[in-house]
């Protein structure tokens, strides 16, 4: 109905390595300032769909546009400026195990040439404040953190571009319920603050109900559906019946049913 | 705030989004209104449906003016983004209520910019205006501090931030740098803005140790190089009792002994290797032979060719290029699987699984690589013997034939039997070392790449070491001229 341009634009999209057909004709839109998550059962493409949306895998058909921008066929120039306006967390945080923490996110900003070391300096520190990172863990090499420390810092180094966009890999994965849940809070606090938007993958129920504003199910190849929670579990699929409505699921569900019912009456 | 009859303002513009309550002022020809609350909607323009400002109707086909920011670029055209103002004419009913672009909008995102304004009261005071974020600062950094510095020294003057389009915390922190990092006494901000500023003064600087100079460096850094030297060493003098006392197990059962790892060891660094060293050999071999036969011509010692020849690949050369080429080959496979395998926690599997990964790992590819290096040694020598054949044919007229029966008497079959015990020895040395610089290695990648190159390095010269102490136990064996 209007003509507002998605952040990210998914439409037609063929993933396929040989005879294995991972999407078949993917269809997917995330606006601006929404928080989106990818599920879906093991295999069914969630990391290679965000993969694709960030141009590390190439479509064999279809089109995956950034900001407006097609990744595949633009001016390499153009795909530069793209990427440092979106921030990547990946799964296992992919810290750069050579640099420091504080090197490790100095590094983007340094890249740019542009500011002096007291400059990243300062904004490094920053960056590990908002992420709740004390400073003595700055000169720390990634072997020496825990799996939550490794995330906040990977988190860290991902906004450290300001991005507009950003890609969460199981960002809750590995963590014990306390740090998954005040790291889930924490990025809450940095959409909120920062007006992020936000395309998250995610197996886990809690992240998944506290943290999206809708919700995109991957199954047989595609997206199956799209929207909010109370959409998402009204639509008769056996993937979404076992995931929302199994034993977790219900459990899940009914921690979040007060804040769900407020949802159902905003988008009513 | 531009007030226009017929205009539509969003009242508080900085920070709106699409999910938030936020109000919306309406300017109609007939009368003000204000709607407001439009709560968490999927679409970004769901708020307007709802909004029937009093005096004003949306079927009206007025033009509204709406706060939002237009993109970084010209790739998005949601208007309600962070503080900044472009108009946007919605048309129509509120059943088909589609908002309309016009065709020019104006760009309204402005430059970061800062002037110094005097007011009517001779008050000074800074305004910045434009955008002040990450994208906008990239090619302007380095003037705008500089501009930032000068103003900043006049402190006298106050700060007005409220135009600013657009604040990040690279543009908030290029401000608080230039106000040294204390706020100023006199500053307005937006509401929106005191977040990056109160983000950034709870930020302190990171402590790092002082660097103080150490006359004596130099003579740690030997000291700590010898001791590491010894280090690994012994530790390789460990990994080797430990794999024989693990072994020694296997001795009684042999049936348990990891015969398939070694089975497969022995394909990976000796058929595997035949291709490389064949290759390498043969040209050694005529090199060697085209370089001597052109010295042995002026003396018309044509002959002797074949004794050169014979001992010198056969006792040296060939144990050597193959030990060189093994070590690069496998040693540096061997170490960096052992290392992935300790990143990966592969290693700690095996031991709480109680297979010990001296026998499972480590046996198998000391007892493949001293089996398969005499083999290599022997087809390397055979190759580099024909290469030379070849050359000596061509440069000395020697026939192949004459080549190959003077090659036994020239050279004692004892020079064969140390070619073989060279390579079971440099064969057993490449394979321990690779391993111990495998289990070594720390779960990041510096140290893989480090781990390895040492592994390779340190494998060359312990295989030129060992050749060096073959060479003086073995100086009155097999090569006394007959």
């Amino acid at each position: 109905m209007t003509r507002a341009a998605p952040v990210i634009e998914v439409h037609g999209l063929w993933t396929q390595y040989g005879e294995h057909v991972v999407h078949r004709d993917l269809d997917l839109s995330v606006q601006s300032g929404e928080v989106v998550s990818l599920v879906g059962g093991s295999g069914s493409g969630k990391t290679t769909l965000m993969r694709q949306m960030l141009g590390l895998e190439s479509p064999a058909r279809g089109s995956v546009n950034v900001f407006g921008i097609p990744l595949h066929g633009s001016p390499a120039d153009t795909l530069k400026k793209i990427r440092r306006r979106w921030g990547v967390l990946f799964q296992e945080g992919a810290l750069y195990s050579a640099l420091s923490v504080f090197d490790n996110i100095a590094l983007p900003l340094r890249e740019l040439r542009v500011f002096e070391e007291g400059f990243i300096h300062d904004m490094v520190m920053l960056k590990l404040d908002m992420v709740d990172i004390e400073r003595r863990h700055a000169t720390k090499m990634p072997a020496d953190l825990s799996g939550g420390m490794v995330k906040r810092i990977a988190l860290a180094r991902a906004l450290a571009l300001e991005p507009e966009l950003v890609f969460l890999d199981e960002p809750t994965a590995g963590l014990d319920p306390d740090r998954s849940e005040s790291f889930v809070r924490l990025i809450q606090a940095l959409h909120e603050q920062l007006r992020l938007t936000v395309v998250m993958v995610t197996h886990d129920l809690d992240t998944l109900v506290s943290l999206s504003d809708r919700i995109a199910v991957l199954a047989e190849q595609r997206v199956i559906v799209c929207g909010s929670l109370a959409e998402v579990v009204r639509i008769e699929h056996p993937f979404i019946r076992n995931f929302f409505l199994g034993e977790r699921g219900v459990r899940a569900l009914a921690a979040a049913r007060a804040e769900l019912g407020v949802r159902e009456l905003w988008s009513s | 705030m531009v007030r226009e009859p017929g205009a539509a303002y969003i009242v508080n513009p900085t920070g709106v989004r699409a999910c938030d309550n936020f109000e919306i002022a309406c300017f109609g020809e007939k009368g003000e209104g204000r709607g407001s609350k439009f709560g968490l909607c999927a679409a970004p323009f769901r708020p307007y449906l709802a909004l029937t400002p009093i005096g004003a109707h949306l079927d009206d086909n007025i033009t509204y003016w709406i706060y939002g920011t237009p993109e970084t670029n010209r790739t998005s055209d949601l208007p309600l983004r962070r503080g900044l103002l472009y108009p946007l004419s919605y048309r129509g009913t509120s059943d088909n209520f589609t908002p309309f672009m016009p065709e020019s909008r104006p760009s309204l995102i402005l430059e970061p910019d800062l002037k110094l304004s005097v007011a009517a009261d001779g008050s000074q005071s800074v305004e910045l205006t434009g955008a002040w974020d990450i994208r906008a600062l990239e090619s302007r950094a380095v003037s705008l501090k500089r501009r930032l510095a000068e103003h900043a020294r006049a402190s006298l003057a106050r700060w007005d931030l409220t135009q600013v389009q657009r604040l990040d915390h690279a543009g908030a922190l290029l401000i608080w740098r230039a106000w040294s990092k204390r706020r100023p006494q006199a500053l307005r901000l937006n509401p929106a803005q005191e977040m990056f500023f109160a983000n950034l003064a709870g930020s302190g600087a990171l402590a790092r140790p002082a660097w103080r100079p150490d006359p004596l460096a130099p003579v740690r850094a030997l000291g700590r190089a010898v001791l590491s030297a010894l280090g690994h060493f012994l530790a390789v003098a460990q990994l080797f009792g430990q794999m024989l006392i693990d072994s020694a197990a296997l001795a009684r059962h042999p049936s348990r002994a990891p015969w398939r790892e070694i089975s497969a060891a022995v394909y990976r660094t000796g058929a595997q290797a035949l291709g490389i060293t064949a290759a390498v050999g043969f040209l050694i071999g005529i090199v060697l032979s085209f370089l001597s036969s052109e010295q042995l011509k002026t003396f018309g010692a044509n002959v002797f060719i074949v004794n050169i020849l014979g001992i010198g690949i056969i006792r040296e050369m060939g144990p050597m290029i193959c030990a060189v080429l093994v070590a690069g080959r496998s040693g540096s496979a061997i170490t960096a699987q052992l290392g992935v395998m300790r990143v990966t926690e592969e290693l700690d599997a095996l031991r709480v699984m109680g297979i010990p990964y001296t026998v499972r790992l480590i046996l198998p590819k000391v007892l493949a690589l001293a089996l398969t290096m005499p083999l290599l040694i022997l087809w390397t020598s055979a190759v580099a013997l024909i290469g030379g054949a070849i050359s000596a044919k061509l440069q000395l007229d020697i026939g192949m034939t004459s080549f190959f029966t003077a090659l036994p008497a020239a050279v004692p079959t004892v020079n064969l039997w140390l070619g073989i015990g060279k390579g079971v020895v440099f064969g057993a040395l490449i394979a321990l070392v690779a391993c111990h610089f495998g289990l070594r290695i720390k779960p990041n990648t510096e140290s893989l790449g480090a781990g390895t190159t040492s592994s390779v390095v340190t494998s060359i010269t312990a295989v030129i070491l060992a050749d060096a102490v073959f060479a003086v136990l073995f100086n009155d064996v097999g090569i006394a001229l007959q």
